[in-house]
């Protein structure tokens, strides 16, 4: 294994918060207020009526 | 590119990768780790001659879209397969990782074919991100990424081949930012340890119009999709 470690104090100082990257899985369950998730069998979806991504970070992902 | 792969379904599909490598941000050190790992390593790993936690998908996204990728591509033995792992067992990663893979790939790799079923909302790094891209397609891969639920990255850029399933084809309205929709309702993947049908998602999508270019080659003007053509 190549292992390296790169110092990347001065990029992050450059942005507001965390960049947070997401998978898209279930992208779509995020539409029109809806959260989707998959319980195994079944969409199992519960409604938010903003999408209000958490503090810190900028995108959010639902499984 | 993605939350990394289950060591399960690599030895129950018998898929030998050709390289690897996991990508971590430790925010309080402010340090970007990356380790790449040989073909040697991911044999023995793949063998059960050892342990590589930093490769082992916790979630089980990456597992299931490159699941797609076998499944729907049918590619031949020729075929080298390269996972990047940059998403963690919630599914979230950061931007600066995507950066050193897509790094790694077009300095150490130069694949033919980049599938990216991720994205972010933020757009702080949109030119260092472009300036990464424009290297891949240049270097001639064709680099495909799932359009989000909002506006974000890398979808939308023009280097790309933004994909979504049709849902969400409807509610980005098609023509905005979306170059490719996948109508299938489901798709056939591994998750949770075995083959199952789940509801397509853009991730999904993405990874079915990726398995698309494998089994029928590049269609016209996916290798590279001009700035002009779209608004956002």
């Amino acid at each position: 294994m190549k292992f390296t470690s790169k110092d990347v104090s001065k990029l992050l100082e450059e942005v507001s918060g965390s960049e947070v990257l997401v998978g898209h899985a279930c992208a779509t369950s995020y539409l029109n207020g809806q959260h989707y998730t998959w319980s195994g069998t079944q969409w199992v979806g519960t409604y938010y009526p903003v999408l209000k991504y958490p503090v810190g970070e900028d995108s959010s992902s639902s499984c | 590119m993605d939350s990394g792969v289950s060591v399960g379904f690599l030895r129950g599909a018998g898929l030998s990768l050709a390289g690897a490598a996991s990508f971590t941000l430790d925010q309080e050190a402010r340090r970007l780790e990356s380790r790449v790992h040989s073909r040697e390593e991911l044999a023995a790993w793949r063998d059960g001659g050892s342990v590589l936690e930093d490769l082992e998908d916790p979630h089980g996204h990456g597992t299931a879209v490159l699941s797609i990728l076998l499944d729907q591509g049918r590619a031949g033995a020729g075929v080298e397969w390269y996972v990047a792992r940059v998403l963690d067992g919630r599914m979230r990663g950061d931007s600066l990782c995507l950066l050193e893979a897509l790094e790694w790939l077009t300095q150490d790799v130069r694949p033919d074919l980049i599938n990216l079923s991720l994205g972010t909302a933020g757009r702080a790094f949109e030119a260092p991100l472009t300036a990464l891209l424009d290297r891949a397609v240049e270097q001639g891969s064709v680099v495909l990424c799932a359009a989000g639920p909002v506006s974000g990255l890398p979808s939308g850029l023009p280097q790309v081949v933004t994909v979504a399933d049709a849902a969400m084809a409807r509610a980005l309205r098609k023509g905005d930012i979306v170059d490719h929709v996948e109508d299938a309702a489901t798709v056939r993947l591994y998750a949770d340890g075995a083959w199952t049908e789940r509801p397509l998602t853009s991730s999904y999508a993405c990874a079915l119009a990726a398995a698309r270019v494998l089994r029928e080659g590049c269609p016209p003007g996916w290798r590279h999709v001009t700035a002009p053509q779209r608004t956002r």
